[in-house]
This record gives C-alpha cells, structure tokens and sequence, in this order.
C-alpha cells in the first residue's frame, strides 16, 4: 500500500537514477570509484556484472561442436549418396536381370505347354501301345493255350491211334487164330483130343482179348 | 539461459545427426554361377517312368499255365527275383509241364516247382531270366480298411488290374491253410489265383487263392509268404504227374 504513494515513487526515480549515474560514470571515466564498497549503494544487477564477467567459451565450444555435426553430417550425406547410387545401380541390374529371366520364364511357359501337350499325346499313344501289347500277349497266350490243348489232343489221338492199332491187331490175330482153328479142325492131319482143345483155348483167350480191348477202346472213344 | 538453449540445441544436433550414423551397408555383387538343383527327378516318385510304360507291379506279374494230363489250366504270379516265383499250390497241382508268360508276351518254361500244406504256395523256378523287375514284399501284413490293389489275369485273360479293401482275418473257406487268411473286396475270377496283393507303396502283402459266392476274395498274408521263404524245409518239390 505505501508504494503507491507518489513519495515512493519518488524515491524508487532517485534510486533508478543514481544506477545510471554511476553507470555513465564509469563507463565515461574507465576509473574505478576509489570509494570503499560499503559507501556506494549498487543494486544487485550491478553486483553480479560486475562479479562474473561474461564467459566466451561454451560459445565457442559449442560453435565447434557445430562445426564437427557439420563435417559429419556433410560426410555421412556424401556416403549416403555413394551407397544409394550402388544400391539403386544394383537395383537397375537385378530389374534388368528381372526382365531377362521374366522372359526366359515366359518362353519356357510356352515350350513347357509345347511339351506338355506333347506328353499327352505321347500318353495316348503309349496307352494305345500298351494296350496292343497286353492285346497281342493276351493272344499270343490263348494261341499257346489252343496249341497245348491241340497239342493234348493230338497225344490223346495217336494215343488212341496207337491203341485202335493194337486192338486192331488183336482181332486180327483172333480172326486168324480162328481161320487156322478151322483149317486145323478140317485138315486130315490128326490132332489129339487135348491138342485141339488146347489150340482152341489159346484162340478163345486171344479173341477174349482182342474184344476186351476193343471194347475199352469203344468205350475211350465214346468219352 | 542462453546457455542452456545452445547445449539443447547442440544436443539435438548431435541426436538428429547420430540417426545418420545407421547407413546401410553398400549393396554386395551379385551372385553369377547359380544354378539352382531340380526338384524332382523323371525317374522318381509314384510317377516314375518304366521303361516301356508298364507299372512295375505289372512287369513282375506272370500267366502261369498248368499243361496237365488232359487239361489245361491258368493262373497267376509273380517274380520274387529273376528266376522264382510264386503263385498257388492250386494252380500248378497234377502239372505234367508248368509254363510262364510275361506281360509282354515271353514264354519261359518253369524247371521247379516246390510246395507247401501250410498255405496254398507254391514257389516255381525258371532257368531263363523272368525280367528285370521284382517283387517288394512288404514287412507287415494289411489291416482292416487297407486299400489293396490286385494285378493278375481274371480267367486266363488280359492283365488287368483292380482294387478292394482289407476286410480283416478270415477262417480259410477251402480249410487247407493253417492260420488264418485275409478278406478283401477285390474282385478276382479263376485265373486270378497266385495274382500279387499290393499295398498303396507297391509292396506285396498278400496272394489271392480263393473266392467265394459274395464276390470277396480271400488272400494269403505276407507273414505266411515269408515264412515259406525263411524255411525252405516247409517247401516240398512238386512231381511231375501223368
């Protein structure tokens, strides 16, 4: 409340006065006041200029800090430009490669439909030849079936043969028998009683025979 | 005050700079003598080419034919190596001459023939070589819902080949084999008989011999088929009737 007064206004005008005053007096003068410290009245502002004089050194350290972020960076931008010039160099070669082999792929599509459909057909055509192959085995092995079994019948018939022969024979052998029996029976030779039905005997049995074994041969050939 | 503000900005410099300090590595050459390694083979995989465009399981297969005293009777194998084979004691039972074909048409005539009264076996040598190809006899015997494949000649017919489903162990329907066989779905004719039973890898793991009126046939398990093979004293030499 008190500093609203105009006697403090006053007073706050001196004080301000006063620090100029001083001010201009040593900056005009370049002399130090010889008066002792506890005689002048100096505000604190004053105080610390005059305490710490101002420091240069961050300035300049920071400005070669500066200086250092610059010549790295100016560096690393340089380097970033080489490498991404290698790199899209490389890029240009694989696209260029890229293309080259897109259109190997692509000529190797079609000849792989070329071929494909060459398969197929060459499918077809080995399905059809198996087919001939398993049709010709399958009549080659009904061709050797017929010939074993004409094969058999041929043996059952010379077979057969061999057998009417000998029956054949047989009776061929009874009839003759049987023709000599009479001749011997009407001849003037003489002949015992015994002999002749011996000779008769042998004659019947061979005629037994004889029909005995056509009769089995009928009964063969009947089968 | 001024001060401060110069280090702050001298600080910031030095922190905008340092982001700088992270470039990237120039760029190396490029590679020039790549050649990258195929994938995959022509002559591997399930797709394999043979050399004549047959499967392996139909190279192996053979038509046997029985030239009996008075009759005439086919079946199937197939080649364990280039001179044995296998098909049904069956098939080769009352033989006066035994004779394979392959699939390709070649006649070969059988020298032995050796079977068994454990299963319906029976194990045929040859004098000429069968082929090239042979069987891979699996280590286990099929289980339940195993697809299987048959390859054989259904009535003395062309090769042909069909496929079933391991039904499981089954009693023998003929009662001539000790132990029990297998039922599968596939369908097999006479003529089948001896046919090789393949798993989906290929390798056998069983031989039909029988059928019955519901069309299942029934096959002898590869366990059996090796035990034959491991003893030999369980074979005994076929004679030549008539």
């Amino acid at each position: 409340m008190a500093d609203d007064t105009p006697e403090a206004d006053e007073g706050r005008v001196k004080t301000e006065s006063r620090i100029e005053d001083t001010e201009v007096s040593d900056a005009q003068t370049g002399v130090q006041s010889d008066a002792a410290p506890g005689d002048v009245e100096t505000s604190p502002r004053m105080r610390t200029s005059t305490a710490k004089p101002r420091r240069r050194w961050p300035w300049i350290v920071a400005i070669l800090i500066l200086l250092g972020l610059l010549a790295a960076s100016t560096t690393m931008t340089y380097e970033a430009s080489v490498r991404s010039n290698e790199w899209s160099s490389q890029v240009d070669e694989i696209t260029d490669t890229s293309y080259v082999l897109g259109k190997q792929v692509a000529d190797e599509k079609t000849e792989n439909v070329r071929l494909n459909d060459n398969i197929d057909l060459l499918e077809e055509q080995l399905s059809n030849s198996k087919d001939t192959v398993l049709q010709l085995s399958d009549q080659k092995a009904q061709w050797r079936d017929d010939t074993e079994f004409a094969q058999q019948q041929v043996e059952a018939t010379e077979d057969l043969l061999a057998k009417a022969a000998s029956v054949a024979n047989g009776l061929q052998r009874c009839t003759d028998g049987q023709q000599e029996l009479a001749e011997t029976l009407a001849s003037d030779e003489e002949y015992t009683p015994e002999e002749i039905t011996d000779y008769q005997d042998s004659v019947k049995e061979l005629c037994d025979n004889a029909e005995k074994a056509n009769s089995n041969l009928q009964k063969e050939l009947a089968q | 005050m001024r001060s401060r503000s110069v280090a702050a900005l001298v600080a910031a410099c030095t922190l905008a700079l340092s982001g700088c300090s992270l470039l990237p590595d120039a760029p190396g050459s490029l590679p020039t003598n790549f050649v990258p390694a195929p994938s995959v083979s022509p002559g591997e995989g399930p797709g394999a080419l043979s050399p004549d465009g047959f499967t392996a399981a139909q190279r192996m297969t053979v038509r046997v034919r029985n030239v009996g005293c008075g009759f005439i009777s086919t079946g199937t194998g197939f080649a364990l190596d280039a001179h044995t084979l296998v098909t049904n004691r069956h098939v080769i039972e009352d033989t006066k001459k035994i004779q394979v074909q392959t699939y390709d048409g070649r006649s070969i005539n059988a020298t032995t023939a050796s079977t068994t009264t454990v299963a319906d076996i029976a194990i045929i040598t040859t004098e000429e070589s069968l082929g090239g190809t042979f069987a891979n006899v699996a280590r286990q015997d099929p289980v339940e819902s195993d697809v299987v494949t048959v390859v054989g000649y259904p009535k003395g017919g062309r090769l042909s080949t069909v496929s079933g489903i391991v039904l499981g162990e089954s009693p023998d329907p003929l009662g001539s084999a000790i132990g029990a066989v297998l039922a599968t779905t596939a369908t097999v004719e006479p003529g089948s008989s001896g046919s090789p039973v393949l798993d989906e890898d290929g390798r056998v793991v069983g031989v039909v011999y029988a059928k019955n009126k519901s069309n299942q046939s029934f096959i002898v398990p590869v366990s059996t088929l090796k035990t034959l093979l491991d003893e030999t004293s369980l074979l005994v030499p076929e004679a030549a009737q008539c």
